[in-house]
């Protein structure tokens, strides 16, 4: 391979016909034959940058500076080369920044002289750059050392188990254990069980992930969670990615907690769909996906939640709720003294009252009352105290 | 070149330059927030965006190239939605309220908002929960208004190439500011507040702001505060450069006697300078100097305006330095002109009353040559009794004459004896005449005319001086190292003293004081001083010196109008100085009473630009001899920037300098002349930063303001 | 141009209030739309705008107005010759010693009315220069929560609510129920000590605006929602905003805030006796009677505050500037803030939206007589 001349390694890869893996779409060939324009137009000395895309919150794919190290830097190597670039860099996330650490990688990684950098990649920094997934290094470094047309590669993680590598025409419902959920996340959106159904290939998981949400979890809490981390994420510069990102957590969470309003929908899909050509890297383009995936394929779970507070899950909103009988209590403070969440409120002689946003349905207070005041039901509330009342002083 | 429409309208652009600056630059409006003329495009705020023919969805203007045949469209529905939804995401983390705001009225924000139309309601909103940082000397730092435009972290790293702002994050929160959120002098700030400059919200903002001065006088202070605007940080970066002919040049545009004044200049200049707030100003005055002293002249002996013989002619009554300058002007405008100076030599106040201690006699002579080389004659030793008299040989007249009568102030003993009046005194010392003083001094006075009484007593050989004022210490009007280096001199300093009176029959014999408790001037400037009961006291002398100031020499028999404290009336101190006979001007000392050398040079200039006009010309004395050049905005980084010191000139030991007139500061030394000059902020630099677009600047066709 | 209707500003109002329409329905910022197409339509007529040039003069010629005085934005001096001059220039609002010597009141300290840079009387001096009568200038009042700027808007909307309101001395001095009226609110501020109430209220209040929203909302603060309180509370603690006290006792709340100690207890106590009856001081509604119990304790502090000065300028009814003989000033005119006084200190809040409707309507009658002046 070192054998080979600049152009000589460009036509083998246009031969091996390479597709950047990920977000990013295109010919590895068309990529550096970009890049190389850029470098001429503005000088630069233009450099290999080595990643994982910017909206990869998983980082899952990761695994392979273990399993696959020498292919990951070999490829860049190869595509420095092509490039005609002496520049090299790898760029892990921050919730990955432990990998800095790792004294086998430390020394692969200056022995390729390919320098290492916590932090999303800013798409603005360098313009005569070329971007790599550590996949379609891993794909480079393949198709050269089999001097064969490349292979696609797949890798993917159930449920945050083992990076393993599989055939494109593998099924998810044959990778993974389905079950009785509801939910799948594959990639970065949410599907319907039924899509468990597709091949590998056809669910375009680009960050790795196979994610089957157990029947007891929430999609609008695990929606608004994928936001919160992409907000962590994000550098904040654009604004649609660094304001449309907590817009869209903001509404999840109110949602999730039963402040949901039915406008949050539309809004969503405004802002996400928007989002979706509005940012320059493929966080801000990407993150919103889950949003917009969640709401739509799931709506009937979102209209549940807004206008009926009824979580199928059952994690959002318990179906019954304790509360405490104003006409029946005498102010003892037994069961404030048991709660384990301190959610009820009273004092001495005062009727007590549970938050019933705090109450973890534990049933403790229930047990501690000697007067029979507190009540669990899945039914209506009667009125009750909003303010604290003396005993004996409550009129409905 | 690239042929390009946009919204119909065809234009010819240079190839591959940015859409949106094609647009501003030819009459269209397209709205837009981190774009900057002067910066490179970040494309984040999403305003710009435009449709173009054949490419789908939409793009930032700011960061599309110009190519030949491009058809743009910058005002369909899917913009405008995508606009206004832009500006509603960007508003969620803003305050809400305009009122409350300082940029009020001068946001960028507000007139986009005006402009694309609000829309708040739909969204969360929040605070961002950021504390207003005012610890920072000259910068103030309020996130909570920050709209990430990104316009100051792209000044600061790549158009000054400091990189002290950064993108940071708090909880999720970006910001902007330094790194772990040192304070600006920490983190080698240089501020030359570009940051403030392009910041389109009230987020970074001066700390020292004034609404009713122009904004070219509150950013660059020092070129205000000087009488005659010269070009401070202009030269001062020429000095930093070692590029001192360029300096001198610079500042022979306003001023023809640099070095004088680079020796014993008021510096009203470094009283202003902005990085006195980091520590000690600059040390402007020590900079000129040495500019002047290292200038070989290359670029305006021979050179500058001269224009041709107007055949009028001029007198200048009065050599000092207000006639100087205006006699040189005025022959520079092509009058013919003449000086008439009473005493031996020209120079005024500079060689009559400044002591050669501090101005040496063959610098003033020096500078005095070059403006009789430029064509002026000057008459020495001639006395002017009638100034009218004047008008029958010259077409105009200026009285220059300074202010070198002393003023006696009427007390008991005033007139005894031994009592001396300070220009007497002053410019018999300067002539090497006889001045009468005996062995013990005592000066009333405590300004710098004061002081130059007493150093120079003391250089004659007095044994014992004193110095008495009515004013406490920190109010006393000469500068402190005049009062510090005279009091190494031996001299003892009597600050808050009345004087109650003169002593002695025969001859005086001293002075009778009492202590000042409180001293004020009433609204009719009637000074209102309470004395300490009981602290009568007395010092021996046997010479008195008034130190309370001058008076122009003139008498109403001279047939022009008087005004205040003798001084010649004209109709407007600086618009118009002409006196109560045509054709007769004054300016100078003699019309607003002693001020400094800088302020006469400056109402010489004034006044020849004013004669010139009544003679017929266009009145304007200005010339360029320094390379017309823009700076170069990319200042660098300089580690401890806030922390540098004034550097201090050399000046003798009080043992070596007190008894002889050799000049005893020799300025700062070649060594440390470049670190002085590098401690400039460059608050100039800020006024080369392009001013924003905003929507009212562009023509009604298009949805502006009026042309 | 349209209005979205004409509304009430809090229930015992008049519907006077004429919101402009926007492109989103009610919300902030709809008066720009009007600014925007009045601007249009005025450079439409053809009127030439001249801005950074801040006027300076009436100049005057046998008692006419003759033309205007300016200065342009590179210090330059500007003669506009004119028959008719309007002076509409919005009050003094940034101009700290016209406020206190006018009104005794300290911006800053007894006084936060909105302060927007530039507006510093410079209409009413030239028309008092030019001999028009010289009328008190005053801030129509409407009290506000000492340090906005640095809280969140959840915890202003909190101590916004009608629970305790007591002055320095630690008593209450007002039915809190009016609290939306923010004229009445800033009329009774202004005759306590320091010219400052504490607005108070306590966890169990805080934890129940939190769960359900607030109370009290209006169409400029519609936003019931409050769940964020406690992070704008320990948000402002962080900066050290001084504004907002948190305290574990009643006592150490006083102390802290600087109220009568003994006195605040007292109040307490009997306040929140009246929460389990009726209110025996002020017959509050008993919807807005919360006990103040449980600790933390927090509290806020409110006073007068404006949206800048009205008045100054004697005007007749047709909005020509008069002398101290109420005889119009030939070519003189005033409209708007400089020539509001018809309020004294107290903003008519029972028919809200009237100060912008005077300057609104004074400034079409003004431009009407003056239109009829020149064409004579």
């Amino acid at each position: 391979m070192r054998n080979l001349s600049r152009e000589e390694l460009l036509d083998k890869i246009e031969e091996c016909g390479i597709q950047e893996y990920g977000l990013c779409s295109g010919s590895l060939r068309g990529r550096i034959g970009e890049a190389a324009a850029k470098m001429e137009k503005t000088g630069g000395q233009g450099a290999i940058v080595c990643a994982l895309n910017n909206a990869d919150l998983d980082g899952i794919l990761l695994d392979l500076l273990k399993d696959e190290p020498e292919k990951v830097m070999n490829g860049i190597d190869i595509a420095a080369l092509a490039l005609g670039a002496e520049k090299k860099t790898l760029h892990i996330p921050e919730y990955a920044q432990h990998l800095a650490d790792d004294a086998v990688l430390t020394e692969m990684l200056g022995q390729h002289q390919i320098s290492l950098e916590v932090g999303i990649v800013d798409v603005r920094a360098d313009a005569a750059c070329l971007l790599l997934h550590l996949v379609t290094a891993v794909e480079l470094a393949e198709a050269f050392a089999q001097d064969a047309a490349a292979k696609a590669c797949y890798y993917v993680s159930v449920n945050g188990k083992k990076l393993q590598r599989v055939e494109g025409s593998a099924r998810i419902a044959e990778l993974a254990d389905i079950g009785d959920a509801k939910v799948l996340r594959l990639g970065y959106a949410y599907y319907p069980a039924e899509a468990a159904q597709l091949t590998v290939a056809e669910a375009r998981i680009e960050n790795g992930v196979i994610a089957v949400l157990p029947s007891g979890e929430c999609i609008v809490r695990d929606a608004q969670e994928q936001m919160t981390a992409s907000r962590k994420q994000s550098c904040g510069k654009c604004v649609f990615c660094r304001e449309g990102l907590l817009q869209l957590q903001f509404m999840q969470k109110e949602i999730a907690e039963g402040r949901g309003k039915m406008d949050y929908l539309d809004l969503t899909e405004e802002i996400g769909s928007a989002m979706t050509f509005s940012g320059m890297c493929t966080l801000g383009q990407t993150a919103p996906k889950l949003a917009l995936s969640a709401v739509s394929s799931f709506r009937e779970e979102y209209e549940g939640h807004i206008r009926k507070k009824k979580c199928s899950a059952g994690a959002c909103f318990s179906a019954e709720t304790y509360y405490i009988d104003p006409k029946l209590c005498t102010g003892c403070g037994d069961c404030s003294d048991v709660c384990p969440q301190d959610c009820i409120e009273g004092k001495a002689k005062y009727i007590h009252m549970i938050d019933t946003v705090d109450c973890g349905r534990c049933g403790k207070c229930l047990e501690a009352c000697g007067d029979g005041a507190v009540v669990c039901t899945e039914g209506k509330l009667p009125k009750l105290p909003n303010r604290l009342t003396k005993v004996g002083k409550f009129r409905r | 070149m690239a042929v390009i429409t946009i919204d119909g309208k065809c234009l010819t652009v240079p190839d591959n330059k940015n859409i949106l600056q094609c647009a501003l630059d030819n009459g269209i409006y397209i709205p837009h927030l981190c774009h900057h003329k002067d910066l490179n495009p970040l494309g984040s705020c999403r305003l710009c965006i435009v449709e173009v023919e054949g490419r789908e969805g939409v793009t930032p203007s700011c960061m599309l190239e110009a190519e030949d045949g491009m058809v743009v469209h910058t005002k369909t529905p899917e913009v405008e939605r995508l606009r206004i939804l832009a500006l509603e995401l960007l508003l969620t983390g803003h305050p809400e309220d305009c009122s409350t705001c300082p940029k009020y009225g001068n946001c960028e924000l507000q007139q986009l908002i005006q402009y694309v139309g609000p829309k708040t309601g739909r969204m969360k909103m929040r605070t961002k929960g950021f504390k207003t940082q005012e610890e920072n000397p000259l910068i103030i730092h309020d996130m909570n208004r920050c709209v990430l435009c990104g316009r100051c972290v792209r000044a600061c790293n790549e158009l000054r190439g400091v990189k002290v702002l950064q993108y940071q994050k708090k909880d999720m929160e970006t910001y902007v500011g330094t790194v772990h959120d040192r304070l600006l002098k920490d983190a080698d700030c240089r501020f030359c507040q570009a940051c403030v400059e392009v910041c389109p919200t009230g987020t970074i903002r001066d700390k020292l702001a004034d609404a009713n001065k122009k904004k070219e006088d509150v950013v660059v202070p020092c070129r205000h505060a000087c009488p005659a605007h010269t070009d401070i940080p202009r030269y001062i970066r020429y000095v930093k450069e070692g590029k001192y002919d360029e300096a001198a040049a610079v500042i022979r545009e306003k001023l023809p006697i640099p070095k004088s004044l680079g020796y014993i200049c008021t510096h009203a200049c470094e009283l202003e300078c902005k990085r006195k707030e980091l520590g000690e100003p600059m040390s402007i005055r020590n900079i000129k100097r040495y500019a002047a002293e290292h200038d070989s002249g290359s670029l305006w002996k021979g050179k500058g305006k001269q224009l041709p013989d107007t055949g009028k002619k001029v007198c200048v009554v009065g050599g000092g330095p207000c006639g100087l300058s205006a006699a040189y002007y005025l022959r520079k405008q092509g009058h013919a002109v003449t000086i008439k100076e009473e005493l031996p030599t020209a120079g005024g106040m500079m060689a009559y009353g400044i002591p050669a201690y501090r101005l040496p006699r063959d610098i003033i002579a020096e500078e005095v040559q070059l403006i009789e080389e430029q064509g002026v004659r000057i008459e020495t030793g001639t006395k002017v009794e009638k100034p009218v008299e004047l008008l029958k040989e010259y077409d105009a007249v200026l009285m220059a004459i300074g202010g070198h009568n002393g003023v006696r102030l009427p007390m008991e003993g005033s007139s005894l004896p031994g009592v001396i009046l300070n220009a007497d005194f002053l410019r018999n010392a300067s002539m090497g005449k006889e001045t009468g003083m005996g062995e013990r001094i005592i000066v009333l006075g405590g300004g710098n005319v004061a002081f130059d009484c007493a150093r120079t007593a003391k250089r004659l050989g007095a044994k014992e001086i004193h110095l008495a004022c009515l004013e406490a210490r920190e109010v006393m009007t000469a500068d402190d190292e005049e009062i510090l280096q005279a009091q190494e001199e031996g001299i003892f300093v009597h600050p808050a003293q009345t004087f109650e009176r003169i002593t002695g029959e025969e001859h005086v014999t001293g002075v009778d004081f009492m202590n000042v408790e409180s001293f004020t001037f009433d609204e009719n400037r009637r000074a209102i001083i309470q004395k300490e009961e009981g602290s009568e006291h007395h010092i021996d002398g046997d010479t008195v010196i008034f130190a309370v100031g001058q008076r122009p020499d003139i008498t109403p028999e001279a047939g022009l109008e008087l005004g205040r404290a003798n001084s010649i009336a004209v109709k407007d101190m600086e618009k118009d100085k002409s006196t109560s006979v045509e054709g007769i001007f004054a300016a100078g000392d003699a019309i607003y009473g002693t001020k400094s050398v800088v302020m006469a040079v400056e109402s010489g200039r004034e006044a020849a630009s004013q004669i010139d006009r009544y003679l017929g010309g266009d009145g304007d004395i200005s010339e360029v001899l320094a390379p017309v050049e823009t700076a170069n905005s990319y200042i660098g980084e300089c580690k401890g920037f806030a922390y540098l010191e004034r550097k201090e000139p050399l000046v003798d030991a009080p043992e070596e300098r007190s008894d002889n007139f050799r000049l005893y500061d020799h300025g700062i030394c070649e060594q440390d002349i470049c670190a002085e000059a590098g401690r400039c902020l460059q608050c100039d630099l800020r006024l080369q930063i392009s001013a924003p677009s905003l929507w009212g600047d562009f023509t009604k066709a298009t949805g502006g303001a009026e042309e | 141009m349209e209005f979205e209707g004409a509304f009430r500003y809090f229930p015992k109002s008049e519907a006077t209030w004429h919101i402009v329409k926007s492109d989103h329905g009610i919300g902030p910022r709809a008066a720009s739309f009007m600014n925007k197409a009045l601007y249009a339509r005025a450079q439409e007529l053809g009127v030439r705008f001249l801005v950074e040039t801040p006027g300076k003069k009436i100049l005057m010629e046998e008692g006419k107005v003759a033309g205007v005085l300016a200065t342009d934005k590179d210090g330059e001096e500007v003669k506009i010759s004119c028959k008719a001059a309007i002076i509409c220039t919005g009050g003094a609002g940034a101009n700290k010693e016209l406020i206190k010597e006018e009104t005794g009141y300290i911006h800053g300290v007894d006084m936060f009315n909105f302060a927007i840079p530039g507006i510093m009387g410079d209409g009413l001096k030239m028309a008092w220069e030019a001999g028009v009568d010289k009328l008190p200038v005053r801030i129509e009042q409407a009290a506000v929560l000492v340090g906005t700027e640095e809280l969140a808007g959840s915890v202003c909307n909190v101590f916004s609510q009608p629970n305790l309101l007591v002055n320095r001395n630690g008593k209450r001095f007002m039915n809190e129920d009016q609290m939306q009226n923010t004229t009445f609110m800033s009329n009774a501020l202004s005759h306590q000590k320091d010219r400052t109430g504490f607005s108070i209220v306590d966890s169990s209040i805080v934890k129940y605006y939190m769960r359900n929203g607030v109370d009290n909302v209006s169409l400029v603060h519609p936003d019931a929602d409050v769940s964020d309180f406690a992070e704008g509370v320990k948000t402002a603690q962080e900066n050290g905003v001084g504004n907002l006290i948190v305290a574990d006792t009643i006592e150490e709340l006083a102390e802290k805030a600087g109220i009568n100690v003994e006195n605040l207890v007292a109040t307490v106590e009997d306040y929140n006796d009246y929460c389990e009856s009726v209110d025996e001081e002020f017959f509050k509604d008993r919807r807005y009677m919360r006990p103040i119990e449980k600790a933390p304790f927090y509290c806020a502090r409110f006073c007068p505050g404006g949206y800048g000065t009205v008045g100054g300028i004697r005007i007749n009814e047709n909005c020509e500037a008069c002398d101290k003989d109420f005889e119009p000033i030939p070519g003189l005119y005033a409209a708007g803030a400089d020539a509001c006084n018809i309020y004294e200190d107290s903003y008519m809040f029972l028919l809200p939206g009237n100060s912008m409707g005077f300057a609104v309507n004074t400034g079409r009658i003004a431009g009407m007589t003056a239109a009829e002046y020149v064409q004579e």
